[in-house]
């Protein structure tokens, strides 16, 4: 009988061990991932994301695990996610990589402007945005045409290229590059000085994609 | 009876330990560990690891940014943040400078911490030349040069950055110039995210 006893308090101390340790692993498996939006217009959509092979932005169509209207908390199990915003008005489709860990994430969505929002943007500002960077470089415009140019973001970056006037000049007629950060209401120069290739570890507090946007203009 | 007792709490303890292990070892497995080793001199220095003391040698801690505090009085306080990642190892090596008279000619007089300090600052070289290796692999692929020498990228210090490497240019045709930069690109790699400086030209925005 005690024989049996110690049996089933054996088996049950098993059962109840193992059912444990399942628990612990199955509540410390999730993680809390905290959503908001810059305007009340925007949603998210929430995709599993194959980690580090490249192909995230792709792989994430078929299965969506959660979709967000409004400033949310979620729990979702540990991993890597893509949060997608959609294009919206005047808003770009954006893609956020996520990884749930350890910690708890929390996800912006602050979408850039379209192209088109922007370069009706840059409409409006291309006289300040000239007169901002005549007023630090006072033989830029004698020197070079400053090209249209491209606004960034959601219009506080713009970055173009000075292209030198004397072309005839076989050894200093670089096109130089230089990006603007619109500070308020007015435009100062982000890279002094304009230069041919535009740093991102000389200027680490701007953008990248502001900084390879420049260089590939 | 006592028998199945004792067997029944032998059970039970072997039961709390193999439980222990899983939950130490699942945890310990998901925070992978990382190296700092400190070599700090004037012996006697005070060092403190976010706000711990601690001595030179190899220290294991988490993966993370730490702020490490060295102090000793007659030198000037030296405050680091160190960052490494997991499985890494990284070294920091200091030797605190003198800011009073008594330790003017500190390590002048102290044979064993002016040799420490040449070991240290040859290790933090050696450190910074691996890491910057790693940080920029177009510097493993440098020097180059054409024409005879005349043109060519290469790497040396950079004039804006303090102990920094930057890619040195030396073409003096806007053409070539040109050139060099697509080399760059061809050989994959994004001029933006090295700090490049053309030895030969002068920037017309900047003349008065």
């Amino acid at each position: 009988m005690n024989k049996k006893r110690f049996i089933t308090y054996g088996f049950l101390s098993t059962i109840l061990f193992v059912s444990v340790v399942l628990a612990f692993n199955y509540f410390t498996s999730f993680q809390t991932l905290s959503i908001s939006f810059a305007h009340n217009s925007l949603k998210a959509e929430i995709y599993p994301a194959n980690s580090g092979d490249g192909a995230d932005e792709l792989s994430y169509i078929h299965s969506l695990v959660e979709s967000v209207g409004e400033d949310k908390t979620v729990r979702l199990k540990k991993g890597t996610y893509i949060v997608k915003s959609p294009q919206s008005g005047d808003y770009k489709e954006t893609l956020t990589r996520v990884v749930l860990e350890s910690s708890k994430e929390s996800v912006f969505i602050q979408p850039d402007y379209t192209d088109q929002k922007l370069n009706n943007l840059l409409t409006q500002e291309s006289t300040a945005i000239h007169t901002a960077i005549a007023a630090k470089y006072r033989r830029i415009p004698e020197l070079y045409t400053i090209s249209q140019g491209k606004l960034f973001g959601q219009g506080e970056w713009y970055a173009t290229t000075l292209v030198y006037k004397n072309q005839a000049d076989l050894y200093q007629s670089d096109t130089l590059r230089i990006i603007l950060h619109k500070d308020g209401d007015s435009w100062k120069v982000a890279t002094t000085p304009p230069e041919i290739i535009i740093s991102k570890v000389i200027y680490p507090d701007i953008p990248s994609f502001v900084i390879d946007g420049a260089n590939n203009l | 009876m006592d028998i199945y007792k004792k067997r029944t709490t032998g059970f039970i303890v072997l039961l709390t330990l193999i439980f222990g292990y899983v939950v130490v070892s699942s945890i310990s497995s998901s925070r992978h560990s990382a190296t700092i080793t400190t070599e700090i001199i004037p012996s006697n220095t005070t060092v403190k690891l976010n706000g711990k003391g601690i001595r030179n040698g190899k220290h294991k801690v988490t993966p993370g940014t730490y702020k490490l505090l060295a102090t000793r009085e007659g030198f000037k306080t030296e405050e680091r943040e160190v960052t490494v990642r997991a499985d890494e190892e990284r070294y920091v090596g200091i030797a605190l400078q003198s800011n009073s008279e008594d330790t003017s000619d500190w390590y002048t007089k102290n044979k064993s911490d002016r040799i420490k300090a040449e070991g240290i600052a040859s290790n933090n070289f050696d450190q910074n030349n691996s890491e910057q290796a790693q940080l920029n692999p177009l510097f493993q692929q440098l020097p180059v040069s054409w024409n005879h020498g005349m043109t060519s990228i290469g790497i040396g210090p950079s004039s804006r950055r303090e102990n920094q490497t930057a890619v040195i240019i030396q073409e003096d045709s806007t053409v070539g110039r040109s050139s060099l930069i697509k080399w760059i690109r061809d050989q994959g790699y994004n001029p933006g995210d090295y700090e490049i400086e053309f030895t030969d030209y002068i920037n017309p925005a900047l003349e008065d």
